[in-house]
Order: C-alpha cells, then sequence, then structure tokens
C-alpha cells in the first residue's frame, strides 16, 4: 500500500480483485452464501401486494418492533418498551452508525478494544468524535480486559463499545467480564453502545450475555442487532436499535435525518423472519458448525495457530511465522489459489499479522477453497 | 451533568433535527400530504422482484446500486433533459432523504446556502451534523424559488455550497430556462457546488434543468408508480465526488435493499409511457382544481402539487395537506393530487 487506505477500502479492493477469477472462493466477507428463507421471501411478497402502502413512522411499524422486544426478552434476557425504546434500522450498519451519531458528540471518545469492524472508526470520524483504542491479546483470547479498559480510559471517553462476538477475533466477553465492564461505565458515566449480531453463534460452552440484561445496564446500553447474519438477509437491510427511551428518542430523531423508516417490505420481511419457522435459521447454524469444524481442521493441517473462535462466523488466524503483512499473504493466496481472506490490517494496524477467514461457503466450496489455500502456502512457504 | 444529560441537552437544542417529518405514504383516503403520488405496485413488478429474489439476489450487492439501475436512471434523467451524467456517478440511496443527507454531508465543507422555503426533511438531514446556514430569500411571486439576487449575493459571499429545490417542493415551482442557465453560469463561476432537488420534475410537462459541472442531482427514483413501500433515491454526481459519497453510503448502511432496486428495475422498462399518461391525468385533473380554487392557488408548473393560500383550506373540510409552516411558509397549504387519495372535486 503506498498512500494509507481506509481498512474498509482495502478490502472492497480484494472482493474487486477477487471478482476477476471465474473461480475465486471468497472467505472474506461476512455475507452467509445460503439465501433467505422461502417463508421471509413469500412474505416480502404478500406484503408488495397487500401492505406496500402502509404508513411506517421513522422508527418503524409498531408489529415489528413488539415482535423485536419479544426476541430481545427471549434471547437476550432484557426488556424494552416496543413504543419507545427500539428504532428499525436499514441493517446493522445503519444501526451502528446511528448508535454511535446518538452517543457521541464533537470531541467525545469511544473506546474500542481492538481489532474491531473498521465502521465504528469511521462513523467515530464521522461524528467528530475521536477513537480511544485498547489492545486485545491472542494470547489472553482476545479478552477485553476491564482492568486495561479501566486504565486506557481517558476524560474523554464518553462510551464503551462492546462487540461480542467480536468481528474479527470471535472472542465472547465472559459474563463475568461483562459485569466488570458495566461497573467500570457507571463509575464513570459512561454508555454503553453494544453489538449483539452475532448473538446465535455461539460455539462450545460459550455463552452470549447483553450488557443490556445486567443491573443497572439497560438505562446506560445501545443494543444493535440485525437479520442479516442469523437469517441470510444481508441484502434486505433490516436491523434495529434499543436502548433507554431517553437516548432513543435522538435514535429516532437521527433515523428520520439520515433515511426515513425503513422499507415497509423489508419491515414485514423481517417481521416474518421473527415470527414465523425458526428452522432453517437453526439449520444455518448448524451448518456453521460444522463447517467451523473443517475450517479448524484445514487450518491445522496448515500449521497456523489460531483463537478457537467462540461465536461468530469466522477465525482469526495468526500467520506470524510467514513473515508476511496479512495484505500481501491475502493478496499472494488469492493470486495464487483465487481464494479471498481477509488480511487482519485491515481491521487494526496491531493485526497485521493474522488473516480473517470465514465459513461461508457450502461443504464442499469450503473444502475446495481451503485445499487450494494449502496448496498455496506450500508454494507460498517454498519461496516461489 | 450525566453523560446522558449531556446528550439530551445537546439534541433538545439541535432545532434542524427537530424539522417536522413528513410521511411518503398517505395515512387515510383523503390524506394529500405527501410529497410524491402513489399507486398499487402493478402485478408484473411484484412477479419481477420475487423472482429476483427467489434466484438469489438476497445478499449484499455493489454500494452505490446494481448497475443496470444505475444505468436506468441516467436513462431517466435523459428524459428530464439532463445529460452529462454517466452511470458509475449514480448512487442508489434508500430513500430521497438518504439521497439528501449524503449529498449534504459529503459536499458541505462548513456552510451551505439553503432557501427559506425547503422541504423540512433538508433541515432534519442537515441536523445529524449541523454546519453553518445562509438564507436564500425566495420570491413569493414566482412559487417560493429562491431569487436569483440572494444566489448571486451568497456565492460572492464566498459561500461554496448552494441547496435548491426545482420543482420547489412546496409549490411545485421551476426555473424558467434562462433562469437555470444563469444559475449554472453563476455556480461555474464561483467554483460553488450545487446541490439541486429534482425530485417533482417528473411531473412538469417541460423542464427545464440546472445544468452546470458543478451540480449534484438529487430526487426520487421513479416516483408514482407504487415504489413507496420499497423507497429509493438517487445522487448524480461527479467522477471526483461518487468515490467520498460511495464510502459514506457503505459506512451508513453498506448498500440499499435489493428488493427495492429490483422492483425499480422492472419498473424503469416502462416508466417512461407510464410517466407520461399520469402527467397527463394530473394535468387535466389539477386544471380542473386550480378553476375551483382559482382565488387561492399560487404558482407552480408541477402537475401533481397544488400549492394555495392557507385560507383556501374552508374549502377542503375532511382533507388533509402539507402545511406551509413546515416548510417555512405558513400561509401556504399544499396539495397533492395522486391516484391512490381521494381528490376534493
Amino acid at each position: 500500500m503506498t498512500k494509507k487506505k481506509r481498512g474498509t477500502e482495502v478490502l472492497y479492493s480484494l472482493i474487486g480483485e477477487a471478482r476477476g477469477y471465474d473461480d475465486a472462493i471468497i472467505l472474506g466477507r461476512g455475507d452467509p452464501d445460503f439465501d433467505t428463507p422461502a417463508h421471509i421471501i413469500a412474505a416480502a411478497k404478500e406484503a408488495m401486494k397487500t401492505k406496500a402502502h402502509e404508513v411506517s413512522p421513522p422508527e418503524g411499524i409498531l408489529a415489528l418492533r413488539e415482535a423485536i422486544a419479544k426476541r430481545v426478552k427471549k434471547i437476550n434476557g432484557f426488556e424494552v418498551d416496543p413504543a419507545t425504546e427500539i428504532v428499525i434500522t436499514n441493517g446493522g450498519q445503519e444501526a451502528l452508525f446511528l448508535m454511535v451519531l446518538a452517543a457521541i458528540n464533537e470531541g467525545d471518545a469511544l473506546l474500542v478494544p481492538e481489532p474491531n469492524y473498521n465502521t465504528y472508526k469511521d462513523a467515530v470520524t464521522f461524528a467528530k468524535g475521536k477513537v480511544v483504542g485498547m489492545p486485545t491479546y491472542p494470547n489472553e483470547a482476545f479478552r477485553v480486559d476491564p482492568e486495561r479498559v479501566r486504565q486506557t480510559l481517558t476524560p474523554e471517553v464518553k462510551a464503551l463499545l462492546l462487540v461480542s462476538p467480536n468481528n474479527p477475533a470471535a472472542s465472547v466477553i465472559s459474563r463475568e467480564d461483562q459485569l466488570a465492564l458495566l461497573e467500570i461505565a457507571k463509575e464513570h458515566d459512561l454508555i454503553i453502545l453494544a453489538d449483539d449480531i452475532y448473538d446465535l453463534m455461539i460455539y462450545d460452552d460459550f455463552v452470549h450475555t447483553s450488557p443490556a440484561s445486567l443491573p443497572g445496564g439497560s438505562e446506560r446500553t445501545l443494543t444493535l442487532n440485525a437479520l442479516s447474519k442469523a437469517y441470510a438477509m444481508t441484502g434486505w437491510r433490516a436491523g434495529w436499535v434499543t436502548g433507554p427511551a431517553d437516548l432513543m428518542a435522538k435514535v429516532k430523531d437521527l433515523k428520520a435525518g439520515v433515511s426515513g423508516p425503513a422499507s415497509i417490505i423489508a419491515q414485514h420481511a423481517a417481521l416474518a423472519a421473527l415470527t414465523g419457522p425458526q428452522e432453517e435459521m437453526i439449520e444455518m447454524y448448524e451448518a456453521y458448525k460444522r463447517r467451523r469444524r473443517i475450517v479448524l481442521d484445514y487450518l491445522d493441517q496448515m500449521g497456523f495457530h489460531y483463537g478457537t473462535p467462540q461465536g461468530g462466523q469466522f477465525v482469526f488466524v495468526d500467520i506470524n511465522h510467514t513473515g508476511m503483512s496479512s495484505l500481501d499473504l491475502s493478496q499472494k493466496i488469492l493470486s495464487k489459489a483465487h481464494v479471498l481472506a481477509y488480511p487482519g490490517g485491515a481491521f487494526s494496524e496491531d493485526m497485521d499479522h493474522f488473516l480473517r477467514i470465514t465459513f461461508l461457503q457450502p461443504e464442499d466450496k469450503l473444502r475446495d477453497g481451503l485445499g487450494r489455500m494449502k496448496e498455496a502456502m506450500d508454494v507460498i512457504a517454498a519461496g516461489a | 451533568m450525566t453523560t446522558k444529560e449531556a446528550i439530551q441537552q445537546k439534541h433538545e437544542a439541535n432545532r434542524l433535527l427537530h424539522a417536522p417529518f413528513i410521511s411518503q405514504v398517505p395515512k387515510a383516503e383523503k390524506d394529500l400530504s405527501t410529497d410524491q403520488p402513489t399507486r398499487a405496485l402493478e402485478p408484473a413488478v411484484i412477479a419481477s422482484t420475487i423472482e429476483a429474489l427467489e434466484s438469489g439476489q438476497t445478499h449484499y450487492v455493489d454500494v452505490p446500486g446494481i448497475m443496470p439501475l444505475r444505468e436506468a436512471i441516467v436513462a431517466f434523467l435523459g428524459t428530464q433533459g439532463v445529460t452529462g451524467y454517466d452511470p458509475s456517478g449514480i448512487v442508489i440511496t434508500a430513500s430521497v432523504q438518504e439521497a439528501r443527507f449524503l449529498a449534504l454531508q459529503i459536499l458541505i465543507e462548513s456552510s451551505v446556502a439553503i432557501p427559506e422555503v425547503i422541504h423540512p426533511g433538508v433541515k432534519k438531514a442537515l441536523g445529524v451534523r449541523p454546519p453553518q446556514l445562509h438564507s436564500l430569500a425566495i420570491d413569493k411571486s414566482k412559487g417560493m424559488l429562491p431569487t436569483l439576487e440572494s444566489l448571486q449575493q451568497v456565492v460572492e459571499q464566498g459561500v461554496k455550497v448552494i441547496y435548491l429545490e426545482s420543482p420547489v417542493r412546496l409549490t411545485g415551482a421551476t426555473y424558467e430556462a434562462s433562469e437555470a442557465a444563469k444559475i449554472g453560469q453563476l455556480i461555474e463561476s464561483h467554483d460553488a457546488t450545487l446541490i439541486c432537488d429534482q425530485g417533482l420534475a417528473s411531473w412538469v410537462a417541460s423542464y427545464d434543468p440546472i445544468s452546470s459541472a458543478n451540480t449534484t442531482l438529487i430526487g426520487d427514483v421513479f416516483p408514482g408508480v407504487g415504489l413507496e413501500g420499497l423507497p429509493l433515491g438517487f445522487i448524480a454526481t461527479s467522477s471526483e465526488q461518487v468515490g467520498e459519497m460511495t464510502k459514506l453510503k457503505q459506512i451508513m448502511s453498506i448498500c440499499t435493499s435489493t428488493a427495492s432496486q429490483y422492483a425499480a428495475l422492472k419498473i424503469s422498462e416502462t416508466y417512461e409511457e407510464k410517466r407520461r399518461e399520469l402527467l397527463n391525468t394530473f394535468q387535466a385533473r389539477r386544471q380542473a382544481l386550480e378553476q375551483n380554487l382559482s382565488t387561492h392557488v399560487l404558482p407552480g408548473q408541477t402537475a401533481t402539487l397544488l400549492a394555495l393560500k392557507a385560507d383556501a383550506s374552508a374549502s377542503l373540510q375532511g382533507y388533509s395537506y402539507a402545511d406551509g409552516n413546515d416548510f417555512g411558509a405558513p400561509d401556504v397549504i399544499r396539495l397533492l393530487l395522486s391516484e391512490s387519495v381521494q381528490t376534493p372535486s
């Protein structure tokens, strides 16, 4: 890289390069390979016929907010008032954008455990705020250490970002740590921005804890979620923010200013996803578990070290032994094997010795891609 | 003061963000308050959209929008006499509001001049990250269009970004060809940037666009044929600006809904024909209404809107309409003519 590109620009550039290969296998982007379940598409069809002129306020239709409130109570363990504490957004990305704008005034800082999803930093920059980065370490399973958070705080920090499972590190914040982090937030009067988007994708014995479910958490936590990952609905743009009514009033006004209400068709599709049959979503999760095993087995064969993914749809792989930067290795694997894995350096400068590999391909394609990657690594190791 | 109190205090003081919200979908049979006419989606559009979704178009797509739709937007602009934009300079947005927001937030460096009478959505978009505002004086006798004198004044003062509506969202008034040309020259000669909302241009029989190399256009995608449930907006801009617009779009929402885009793509096949039919219908309806309410009518060339002096409300019992107060014109009301709502006789 001659000119410093934003991390996201690097990733899009790689996607563009990968598209140049007819046989490319994408193991980088967080876009589930499954198609949206048929009953959700059917609901969209029905909505186009009968609901296309349903009026939606900026925060979204009440029926969907009520369904979200039920989901949040059941899955995340906290209650929200559908009338005042939920705003429906154009995907999890818009939820993230609005959450940051709501919590960060000009000059305020957001404490961001690294590595993290680039858009948080971009949104803070847009809000004319600052990011205070805090490293997490592979030998600590990328734990968001409460003591390290306490030491990293500065007077400008007004909010704390907690993404669990983390993207790209796939680490889950334990309940014990969430409680300790919440205590810090109370002591220092911080808003918590919680990203729960992978809350249904947890593996082994790990357990997801939403900060808003903890005592004293809900009054200072904005939480985002979306249907993109769990229901394979990335193209529908269906997400939400929940939080205390006083902060959500600002989120609602921001939503009206940024884009107005979400598409009524997408809202009805989202309603069908949340209230309809859940079997396909569960089958997808089971498939991710199997695929995760496949990816880890191949990584073992290739001699890579990795943080065992506790949640999410990817694994963060240590490439330090190659002596290459993550972008160089990513580009080499792409050119030799036509397989795209994302460079860790795009998520954080400190993670330039990691790759992020997703398990978002059918099993046969996953095996094909990882097999090619293994051959490419042998060639690269031989100095070719 | 707690962190939340500080947030709330600043939020409550943000008058721009608290500008009224105008629904794009009528709430009742006699709700004439929306910006654009509405109708049911045609079965062919529904079928085509579902076919796209069932064939797998449920994933992320290109940030600025699918290329065939961007090409269709360029063609659509061509029917309005607008040339000089390339599909690579088009960004499809989740709504015209998102188009307003994106264009304003990218192009404004520190200040912007906006008309005294303006759609409240513009103020809301500015309120997300407020800049310094300059006001453009309007001419009531010309349907609330900003005067050329006020435009000249602000650019000579060094204001670099100007926001205009042509047609004006409240009255439907448009600049004549000579005025549009003068504005284009003014913008270029002062190296300023113009953002022009021409979302209502579909409903002007003979539309004169403002052309300049420094103009970014925004608007509604294929209005009037049922896309309200799958709303889309567009930005047409230069190759120099589209990169930054695309970056912010990605940060905001990654991409726009595929269902909306594929519905619009299907609509694009026959939009021009349908638009002309609707335009003829609305022109006739407007003419009849104008005769009945002649003493109250304000100037405007957009067939779907009728702006009236507020005292016309006495003749409109049982109807709801747009309140000019929300736009900065307290003595005005605005009626929408649409197939899906009942028009006063």
